[in-house]
């Protein structure tokens, strides 16, 4: 029954380009579920074909694109636990899908982790943030420094200063 | 006796008038009272209704006021619900502890000892030798190094305050501060302030004169010590003493090998396990033998929760786990530079910089955009933050001025923060907060991989030196050998073996009381 009345859902990107998307593969999106439940478009009979797209000012239509492809494939996962506030979570548990998906270039990556907390995807938020997590890690400052493209500004002496002992200190 | 019923009593009833109008205040435990005197008020936290003359007390044990955390004196800026405190404890940056963790570095010998005393004095200026990621034993026993040639830079007399009973040859490094007695740091030597020489030579001058006395006639004698201006014939006493100390000392060439001398490494490669409370004095063999071991400590301020952590990254499956991760060709220490890395961390490889062990797993590098890591909103770094360690915010924090400020201003909570002290007209006072990430990463998934490179090499390794016998082999085993296990020995290796005539021709069989058949040879 659900399959035959599967709503859709009209979106659209800050460059007003307009997605119609089952209304199951946005339920991903926080952001847009609470939206549609507080706005009474959750139930059986309701009529979405009609309606004015959802405006997402914050997100292109690149990016929502990628959004949407991600959201579909992922659209039967099961529900995340409730994120416990534990630090240190792995980041060697990526599936193997999505380590294809992001391969992209870093413009496209951040902006996604923007889209994705935007959007409140928890999934796709997990992912790309340990996806540049996993780009950090084990590297030393030059080898950040050339893989993000960063400036080094710091002084010799401040660089000395630094390596000798990396610490904040106030009174 | 006077009953203690009545006493508790008056009491109350003197408490009573005194509180006035409040004395039923006091008692009250109903949510809705109708008493007038003192009306009912809410908490403005909790919304618990209260005599209003009880709404001030209350607010110092509420569980929903916002207070500073118990550590506050200690340096954590969190203002917490009360009733969240016990949560957040555990993670509290200033909830931190030292880590003790000692390792211990044999010097290769007299000579390398002396080169590490005058790379720490200035006379000759060290450099670090470039090595390979992959060679983690040289990069740890590198940096162990550089921290000793630091303590050498620091005056003799420094260095023998810093020793204790139990380091009582070289104190442990990094040296502790030290002050003066007004207050001013003590920091290492200039050059031009450093006694040229050896600066052990001072001590074993003294020794030396010692054994001398010893050595002298009538050193033993005890009338002599007793009373040195009586006359009295002389009690030799121990003879035996005159002699110990002339024993002949073995004076072989000590060299530092090719390995050690290309690297620039006077320690040797391979940590010496000495536990924490041995004295490190003549109980141990090669320090009798006047070797010199260093003591390094790790003195990594940790956060509570983060400790095993700590240990098992840095310590156990860092330090302790190197024998298994690099396994030299035997033939090292005549310069063989190969090795296998049998136990490997899957998806990536451990990296040792900084004085810390990095996981770093296997990425593909992104092509990079205009948007990176320094421009990104905090709110996207917090979320990149969830899946580092400290030792990788310990390296951004160092990338560039921006990242520094950021994570020192506004993630500082997710490092450590310790007291600092000053010390003035001889005491300690409180001076201010230290900020740091410490050098925690998380564990990685190790693997046990076979490594057939390494029989592969021995016999081709350019250091191998094998004997060649040019001798007639001499006969062992006869040629009609029947093992038990493997039956008779095949053609092809029969020539081998040179038999007497005597043993050649089938073995005679032999039927034992059972009946089975047995082999004579067996």
């Amino acid at each position: 029954m659900a399959d035959a009345k599967k709503g859709m859902i009209k979106i659209s990107s800050s460059d007003n380009e307009v997605y119609s998307v089952e209304r199951d593969v946005i339920r991903l999106s926080t952001t847009i579920n609470t939206l549609l439940q507080d706005l009474g478009m959750d139930g059986d009979g309701v009529e979405t074909e009609n309606a004015d797209p959802i405006p997402l000012q914050n997100v292109n239509s690149a990016i929502l694109k990628k959004v949407i492809g991600w959201c579909q494939y992922h659209k039967d996962d099961p529900v995340p636990a409730e994120d416990s506030d534990s630090r240190e979570k792995r980041t060697d548990d990526i599936p193997s899908w999505d380590v294809e998906f992001l391969k992209v270039d870093q413009g496209t990556l951040f902006e996604l982790i923007l889209a994705a907390n935007y959007l409140d995807i928890k999934g796709l938020l997990e992912v790309t943030c340990k996806t540049v997590a996993n780009m950090i890690r084990g590297k030393t400052v030059e080898d950040i420094r050339r893989t993000f493209n960063i400036k080094n500004d710091f002084t010799p002496e401040e660089e000395e200063q630094i390596r000798k002992e990396n610490a904040w200190c106030e009174d | 006796m006077p009953d203690e019923s009545d006493d508790d009593e008056i009491n109350i009833e003197m408490f009573d008038s005194y509180l006035g109008i409040h004395a039923h205040c006091s008692h009250c435990i109903f949510a809705q009272c109708s008493y007038t005197e003192c009306p009912m008020d809410l908490c403005k936290y909790c919304h618990i209704p209260l005599h209003c003359c009880k709404v001030e007390d209350h607010t110092e044990i509420c569980l929903k006021v916002q207070v500073p955390c118990l550590n506050s004196r200690f340096g954590c800026n969190e203002i917490l619900r009360r009733d969240r405190i016990s949560a957040h404890l555990p993670s509290c940056p200033a909830s931190a502890i030292v880590c003790t963790r000692e390792t211990n570095w044999k010097c290769l010998n007299d000579e390398a000892k002396m080169q590490l005393k005058r790379w720490g004095k200035g006379i000759e200026s060290y450099e670090r030798v470039s090595i390979p990621e992959e060679e983690l034993d040289v990069l740890l026993a590198q940096n162990a190094q550089e921290e000793i040639i630091q303590s050498y830079s620091y005056s003799r007399k420094s260095r023998v305050r810093c020793r204790d009973r139990i380091n009582n040859k070289h104190p442990i490094v990094p040296l502790r501060s030290l002050f003066t007695d007004r207050g001013e740091q003590i920091g290492p030597l200039d050059k031009e302030n450093h006694d040229q020489g050896d600066s052990s030579d001072e001590e074993r001058a003294i020794e030396k004169a010692k054994r001398k006395k010893q050595l002298a006639m009538f050193a033993n004698c005890w009338m002599c010590q007793y009373d040195p201006a009586s006359q009295h014939l002389h009690t030799l006493g121990n003879e035996n003493q005159k002699f110990r100390h002339q024993t002949k000392k073995r004076n072989t060439p000590k060299e530092i090998g090719t390995f050690n001398s290309t690297r620039k490494l006077m320690l040797a490669i391979d940590e010496e396990f000495i536990p924490e409370v041995t004295t490190k004095a003549d109980n141990i063999y090669y320090l009798r033998r006047g070797g010199t071991v260093y003591t390094k400590v790790c003195l990594g301020v940790i956060r509570r929760d983060h400790v095993s952590n700590h240990f098992r990254s840095q310590h156990a499956e860092g330090e302790n786990q190197i024998p298994c991760m690099i396994q030299r060709c035997p033939l090292w220490h005549r310069g063989c530079s190969f090795y296998v890395t049998p136990l490997k961390p899957r998806n990536g490889r451990i990296r040792y910089f900084d004085g810390c062990f990095h996981f770093c797993p296997n990425t593909e590098e992104s092509p990079l955009a205009e948007r990176t890591l320094d421009t990104v909103p905090p709110v996207i770094f917090f979320q990149i933050t969830k899946f580092l360690s400290t030792a990788n915010l310990r390296v951004l924090s160092m990338v560039n001025k921006s990242m520094r400020t950021m994570l020192f201003q506004r993630f500082r909570w997710l490092g450590v923060v310790e007291l600092l002290w000053k010390k003035i007209d001889g005491f300690w006072e409180e001076n201010g907060f230290k900020w740091s990430f410490p050098k925690t990463d998380q564990p990685a998934n190790f693997s046990y991989n076979s490594c057939p490179e390494m029989n592969l090499h021995i016999p081709k390794c350019p250091y191998s030196d094998p004997i060649e016998w040019s001798e007639a082999k001499v006969p062992v085993f006869p040629a009609e050998f029947l093992s038990p296990i493997f039956g008779s020995v095949d053609e092809a290796r029969a020539d081998l073996f040179v038999l007497p005539d005597v043993w050649r021709g089938d073995a005679p069989r032999l039927e034992d009381s059972k009946g089975r058949l047995r082999n004579e040879w067996m």
